[in-house]
């Protein structure tokens, strides 16, 4: 079917709205079923990988952060764990706590800005965050508070609140001073009230009946809620190393485009992001957090993607108090980083990001010159989980107005709090009907 | 000091999208004003304004525009390009005044001038066009706000000018 067939009828959307970024969709119905849809993906990390070959081994992390605006943090230690694995170093546990709460701020801001802004107007039948702060300002207002809080503890510990440049191989350029740390408990303590009182609320909203039996992907650590570290987790009770990542998860052409999708070896779609790591971790989220998961009725794995946003809300009460034990405990560590020198090699690494599991590898020479780099973003990897899902959402509704579908499509992309920057160019969405 | 502050807001990692965070820079030693670069982050930009008794705010746009084009706006009582620039933010600039009227936070006045960008890909550096528009820009708040005093835009139409 081409698309000047007069049977065609083709709709155009400049961007998908709310979600970060931009990205393309296309969707194609003929005979009364759904022929091919396509999230298109165009993939700035690839751009960023030709570019990091020849640089040195330490401007991995700030080079990569500059990918998203919205997870940097999840750049940057993924970065560094990377090239430290590569070199055979491992700094002393305070830069190991230092970083955990420098993940905190970016899991408090990112899922800050996804529930409030981006989701909840879905459930609460909006267009869009400005129309529902209308009706529910107190609801935004508060949205905004949390998100400024993660902001304000990525600035005081990245130095600043978009592209930190306090993070390096090997730690940090300065640690902060324990006072320094104290000035923001307050505002951490208050986003913790705010974060429970969020998780609460939207924990009430109406979600739509949607399961699918998703394979889940999440890094597992014996003693943490991973951010920075853990091993491999499947949700079909595989665990494996972070260096075998590619062993298990490949990546292929789609025919359809130039993207590579990943899947499993037996060619199984995977689902990363809260839901994964929730479904692998739930037991090792803080006391507030399990608290607020028993109210919201999460005592086991949620195949529901629409409930990621309790997740999310649920997260962000682990992020806070996580932050406040982090800043009641921070010791400054000896030195801010260890001296770290190359060596010819490899190192992999995958950090929690806030939308799920962030892979790095590089491969070094012997002067630290990067010879390879390959990032493999969490949103890349959801893509063939999230056209899964829009198949079951359009199959049975495929004489819907292609308004509703759009609308019903956005939705479904939504969960996943997609960050098209990473992986994709601009979400137009075309519906082509036979 | 002057009671207005200057807003530059973008990305000068996306090419044009830094025009705003540009003309901030070229203003941020000048001597009694407040210069803010921003990210366009809808919670850091309601914030700031917040502390604002008058604000400029100054971003890249995508509106079709001959590259370089310069818009000003009143930004309380005129609608602003719902597309302000190739963004990787939550909200576009437009959408996070929305909500601060909607919360009644804004300063007053509160000016917008767009500078119309041609290229937004990844990687530092503006356009020539965007370049100049940025000299213009620079030179023409320097003049209004550190000689001539700050001027609230009266029209109710956009004052256009091309660079």
């Amino acid at each position: 079917m081409s698309e000047t067939d007069p049977r065609t009828r083709t709709i155009q959307v400049d961007y998908l709205a709310r979600v970060e970024g931009e990205g393309a969709m296309h969707l194609r119905i003929k005979d009364d079923s759904v022929e091919a849809i396509e999230l298109r993906i165009f993939e700035p990390p690839r751009y960023f990988e030709a570019l990091l070959v020849g640089r040195d081994f330490r401007e991995a992390p700030d080079i990569t952060a500059r990918i998203c605006g919205i997870c940097p943090v999840a750049y940057l230690m993924s970065a560094v764990h990377a090239m430290e694995a590569a070199c055979g170093v491992t700094p002393e546990p305070a830069v190991h706590q230092l970083r955990r709460l420098l993940y905190c701020g970016e899991w408090i801001e990112s899922h800050g800005l996804h529930i409030h802004m981006l989701h909840l107007p879905d459930f609460l039948g909006y267009h869009d965050a400005i129309e529902a702060a209308k009706d529910h300002p107190e609801v935004v207002r508060r949205g905004l508070r949390l998100k400024q809080a993660g902001n304000a503890l990525v600035e005081l510990i990245g130095g600043r609140e978009i592209h930190p440049i306090n993070v390096r191989v090997g730690g940090f350029y300065r640690a902060p001073k324990r006072d320094e740390l104290l000035v923001i408990r307050p505002r951490i303590e208050a986003a913790l009230q705010d974060a429970i009182e969020t998780a609460d609320f939207v924990a009430q909203l109406p979600f739509p009946e949607f399961e699918r039996a998703y394979l889940f992907v999440a890094l597992q650590h014996p003693d943490h809620y991973p951010m920075n570290l853990g091993q491999l987790a499947f949700s079909d009770g595989r665990t494996l190393a972070v260096e075998r990542f590619e062993d298990v998860l490949v990546e292929t052409h789609a025919p359809y485009s130039h993207a590579l999708q990943t899947r499993t070896q037996e060619g199984q779609a995977v689902h990363m992001g809260p839901l994964a790591r929730f479904a692998m971790n739930r037991d090792r989220l803080s006391p507030a957090a399990q608290a607020a998961a028993n109210r919201a009725g999460l005592t086991r794995v949620c195949h529901n993607p629409y409930a990621s946003i309790v997740i999310r809300a649920i997260e962000v009460v682990h992020a806070c108090e996580t932050a406040l034990q982090l800043i009641d405990g921070y010791q400054p560590p000896a030195q801010p980083a260890i001296d770290v020198s190359p060596r010819a090699g490899e190192g992999c690494a995958a950090t929690e990001a806030p939308r799920g599991l962030l892979y790095h590898h590089y491969r070094i020479d012997d002067a630290g010159r990067i010879e390879s780099a390959q990032i493999i973003p969490p949103t890349a990897v959801n893509q063939v989980t999230i056209e899964e899902d829009l198949y079951q959402h359009v199959a049975p509704q495929v004489h819907a107005s292609d308004e509703e579908l759009r609308n019903l499509c956005e939705r479904a992309i939504r969960n996943y709090d997609p960050c098209i920057s990473c992986a994709t160019h601009f979400l137009d969405l075309r519906v082509e009907r036979a | 000091m002057n009671p207005t502050t200057v807003i530059g807001i973008g990305n000068p990692y996306r090419g044009d999208d830094g025009a705003g965070i540009a003309v901030a820079g070229r203003l941020k030693h000048e001597q009694g004003l407040r210069v803010l670069q921003l990210d366009g982050d809808t919670a850091s930009l309601l914030e700031a304004l917040q502390t604002c008794e008058r604000a400029i705010v100054i971003d890249a746009m995508c509106s079709g525009a001959m590259p370089g084009t310069v818009r000003r706006y009143n930004a309380l009582h005129e609608p602003l390009p719902t597309k302000t620039q190739a963004s990787t933010h939550g909200l576009g600039l437009a959408e996070a005044l929305a909500l601060g009227k909607v919360f009644n936070t804004l300063p007053d006045p509160l000016e917008f001038i767009g500078i119309e960008g041609s290229c937004f890909e990844h990687g530092a550096g503006l356009s020539p066009a965007v370049l100049d528009a940025v000299g213009t820009v620079t030179s023409d708040l320097l003049s209004r706000l550190l000689t001539q005093g700050f001027h609230r835009p009266e029209s109710a139409s956009p004052c256009t000018s091309t660079a």
